[in-house]
């Protein structure tokens, strides 16, 4: 460690217009290093600004230009203003897509900007005159060997004026002292165990890699891409319907589309039939010898048409399936008002009137494409009703289709 | 080498004896004194009710709010804001005297402000952390308060800057964080003096580290004094602006009582207003508990200042009053009916309460003994609270009250978790003003000394 941190001479004045003939006079001298200390701001210095100017400069090498502190002021609200500029510009702008749309109404007035703006600037400008502070002021400088002397201790806070002159400027330094005639002159030598002013750095350490650790795992740079929506690929099988328990579908949801007639209970009711749970029967995976079939489950009642479970895939359909695939099976569902969700063609295509319903069941129950996979939200029943549903819909649209051309 | 003709020349202070007789001797001790002495009895009874209150009120009704939904506050489709937001405003507005005296009197060079500059900040940090509660508990989903926050979020839903919650977000933090700065900042040569004084021990070394080096060097203090000046012309237009922002939350919406061009004077009058009269409540009791301590430095022509600010702030709000009514009936219409409701209607006791609170009782600082007896000061200054508190109340709550269709006629009636939160909002003001009157000086004692300097030549004076 530096010697000039550790030791030199703390002389005190009487008061402070002692004090301030002691600087006129260190001012005169080529002494570098020493410092004016006292309990206030002196109004001898206050009143004669460029003597305090010059006090204030002597004997320190670094540049003067940090102790500006309207420049700090000035480049803080510069900065904070951009902040909020560059804030309004990635989330709103550019990125939000409500707003790249013109669904915000009033966007285009900027008086709505001005506000935020403001309140950044006078942010930044007051965080960077604090800043100013503690670089000019040289803070965040826990360790002083003055903080040795018994006398400055005691009395800064009062009525100790002091000139604190380090250890580099030899006797030549304390013969100045001696000849200001101070009150008393103390020669100051900081015991090792005082040398512990780093803690405060050790602390400050820690809060800035705390900010910095946080800061990246909590913000990070994320993609600032489009999405009102994730990709439902990438979310998870279901949440707490994988705990086994079967979703019980938001009934109300349903009757506000207008999807449900009457009280229908979703098979719940139904259960006489022992479904399969385990095992590769054709129930539970869609295939016969390894190819599709093209048929209900025997617990279903093979071939055979029943209005109740018709009704059933109906609403499981309008709950799950149609802000998607639309209510009508056209494709056209509540979410491709989103232009980044992938499109979703209609259920009377060619592509999905030529799939057995094995196939059908396997893309349902274990997703395909953007669609996710539905086996742990529905049971098997529940799966293949609204299959069944599905190729009603196809039929439908097909007989729609005939009569069209008809015309 | 020079160490033992040192104290052969120079005989080292005797242990004490000099400080006893420098004149500002007894400043230093008294304001140490509240840092170092014991707690008493009656303090840490009022500490631990005013804590138990603040856990269980802004605790337990925050719990509530968070775990039930904000079905258990009052508030309903048609009422959506209650009394959540009119504490909200109303704590925010109390902050506002703090930084008026501490930043607005020190570039206007208002040399009284001293002694209660520091006091008077710290009612506004304390008051603007219990009144940033309110509007992340009535979120509701509390832990979706971030997404106010300028973080691109995957799911692509951004804030909307352009959104008048917003902007409230932005200037009540900008606010907070540089009311605290400038408290700090004023702090240091203070915590500094602690520092020194202390012997040993983790007090001195906590005070060592927050006073961040502080050694009142001439360069130190010439920082100090610029950087005070510029910190405060910084916070001078914050504090015209942030109540301005919290006036737009509701003047910008088109709602009969709220839609009006008037507001951002008006709220900014208004909270200056009821600051000042919490100013004048906190000096009164603190000149009362601490009259032999620092209280002797808080003397009754500062009293009288504090009580020409209200008596002017109460006739600017007359003004505004009158203004207000006579802007609606010139209006007609919804308008004249709203403000017939409220001058005449069911709950029409709120708008007399808040003309008697604000402008009438302070109508008794005209005359300068009451301006600094007490027993004048408490009920005027308590008055002038209620009043601006029915203010909020009928500004938030009963402007969505008036329905103009019969769908959307409701009342509001407070549950127990809006009245919790409430009280525990002066729970948590109390505590924590109590903790940092304790553990910081009370007032700035290098400002002092120059406020004394003045007065003796007359001078300049200031600082921080």
């Amino acid at each position: 460690m530096n010697d000039d941190l550790c030791a030199g001479w703390v002389a005190r004045f009487a008061d402070e217009e002692s004090l301030c003939l002691a600087a006129l006079a260190l001012e005169q001298s080529n002494l570098v290093g020493w410092e004016l200390v006292s309990p206030y701001p002196c109004r001898f210095f206050r009143g004669q600004g460029k003597i305090q100017g010059k006090i204030q400069e002597h004997g320190h090498e670094e540049s003067s230009r940090w102790r500006l502190l309207s420049i700090w002021g000035v480049i803080g609200g510069f900065l904070g203003g951009m902040f909020a500029s560059l804030w309004i510009q990635l989330t709103q702008i550019a990125g939000n897509p409500l707003v790249s749309q013109g669904r915000v109404p009033g966007w285009s007035s900027w008086a709505n900007l001005a506000p935020p703006i403001f309140e950044s600037l006078l942010l930044g400008a007051g965080l960077g005159v604090v800043v100013g502070i503690l670089v000019s002021g040289r803070l965040l400088h826990w360790y002083d060997w003055t903080l040795g002397s018994k006398d400055l201790r005691k009395l800064a806070s009062t009525n100790g004026f002091f000139v604190t002159m380090p250890r580099s400027c030899g006797m030549e330094g304390r013969a100045f002292l001696e000849n200001l005639s101070p009150l008393s002159l103390e020669w100051v030598e900081t015991p090792p165990q005082e040398r512990c002013g780093m803690a405060g750095w050790w602390i400050s350490l820690v809060v800035v890699i705390l900010a910095i650790g946080g800061l990246m795992w909590n913000v990070g740079y994320r993609e600032p891409t489009a999405l009102i929506f994730n990709n439902m690929r990438e979310q998870s099988g279901g949440g707490y319907d994988d705990q086994g328990g079967v979703t019980v579908p938001p009934y109300s949801l349903a009757l506000s589309i207008g999807g449900v007639e009457g009280q229908a209970d979703c098979g719940r009711s139904d259960q006489l039939v022992e479904f399969p749970t385990k095992g590769s029967s054709y129930t539970l995976t869609g295939r016969v010898n390894g190819s599709f079939g093209d048929m209900l489950p025997v617990e279903l009642g093979g071939m055979l048409d029943s209005p109740r479970l018709l009704r059933e895939g109906k609403e499981l359909y309008v709950i799950h399936c149609a802000v998607c695939h639309g209510a009508n099976g056209d494709g056209k569902g509540a979410m491709m008002r989103y232009p980044e969700f992938p499109r979703v063609e209609a259920f009377w295509e060619a592509k999905y009137r030529n799939y057995p319903l094995g196939r059908m069941f396997v893309s349902v129950a274990d997703g395909q494409g953007n669609m996710p996979a539905f086996r742990t939200r529905l049971t098997v029943r529940q799966l293949w009703s609204t299959i069944w549903w599905v190729r009603d819909i196809q039929q439908q649209g097909e007989n729609l289709k005939k009569l069209k051309n008809h015309e | 080498m020079s160490e033992k003709d040192d104290k052969e020349r120079y005989s080292s202070l005797d242990e004490g004896g000099d400080i006893r007789n420098t004149p500002d001797s007894h400043m230093v001790r008294t304001v140490v004194a509240m840092a170092e002495s014991q707690t008493g009895v009656v303090w840490r009874v009022v500490f631990i009710v005013c804590l138990s209150l603040a856990v269980w009120g802004l605790g337990l009704g925050s719990w509530r709010i968070a775990m039930e939904g904000v079905g258990v506050m009052g508030v309903s489709n048609n009422v959506p804001w209650g009394l959540d937001i009119v504490h909200f405003v109303f704590w925010v507005g109390l902050g506002h005297a703090g930084t008026l005296i501490s930043s607005v009197l020190l570039l206007t060079g208002q040399h009284w402000r001293s002694p209660i500059a520091r006091g008077a900040e710290l009612m506004t940090l304390c008051a603007v952390v219990c009144a940033a509660i309110f509007p992340f508990v009535h979120v509701g989903r509390i832990w979706m308060a971030w997404m106010v926050s300028p973080l691109p979020d995957v799911s692509g839903i951004w804030a909307n800057i352009g959104s008048v919650v917003v902007w409230d977000v932005l200037a009540v933090g900008t606010y907070l964080l540089l009311s605290v700065l400038y408290w700090y900042v004023g702090l240091l040569p203070d915590l500094a003096v602690l520092r020194d004084r202390c012997v040993a021990g983790w007090r001195r070394r906590l005070y060592g580290v927050v006073s961040l080096g502080w050694m009142g060097t001439s360069r130190q203090w010439g920082v100090y004094e610029r950087g005070g000046v510029l910190l405060a012309a910084v916070l001078t237009p914050l504090v015209v602006s942030v109540h301005s922002i919290v006036s737009f939350d509701f003047a910008v919406t088109q709602n009969h009582g709220w839609h009006e061009t008037i507001f951002p004077p008006y709220f900014v009058a208004g909270a200056i207003l009821s600051g000042m009269a919490m100013v004048q409540l906190i000096l009164v009791t603190i000149r009362r508990v601490y009259g032999k301590g620092i209280g002797l430095y808080l003397d009754g022509r500062i009293l009288g200042m504090t009580g020409r600010f209200v008596l002017g702030l109460s006739l600017v709000m007359g003004m505004m009053y009158f203004w207000e009514v006579m802007v609606a009936f010139l209006n007609g219409g919804q308008s004249q009916m709203m403000m017939m409701a409220r001058l005449f209607g069911h709950d029409a006791s709120v708008w007399w309460v808040m003309l008697v609170g604000n402008v009438l009782l302070p109508q008794l600082y005209w005359f300068k003994r009451w301006r600094r007896c007490g027993y004048v000061i408490v009920p005027v200054a308590l008055g002038v609270l209620v009043g601006m508190w029915s203010e909020r109340w009928l500004i938030v709550v009963h402007s969505l009250e008036q329905a103009w269709r019969a769908v959307m006629d409701s009342t509001y009636c407070p549950t127990w978790v809006d009245g919790m939160m409430g009280l525990g909002s002066f729970g948590l003001f109390v505590v924590l003003y109590m903790v940092l009157m304790r553990v910081t000086p009370f007032f700035s004692l290098c400002e002092m000394r120059l406020h004394q300097e003045g007065q003796k030549n007359q001078g300049e004076g200031g600082g921080l």
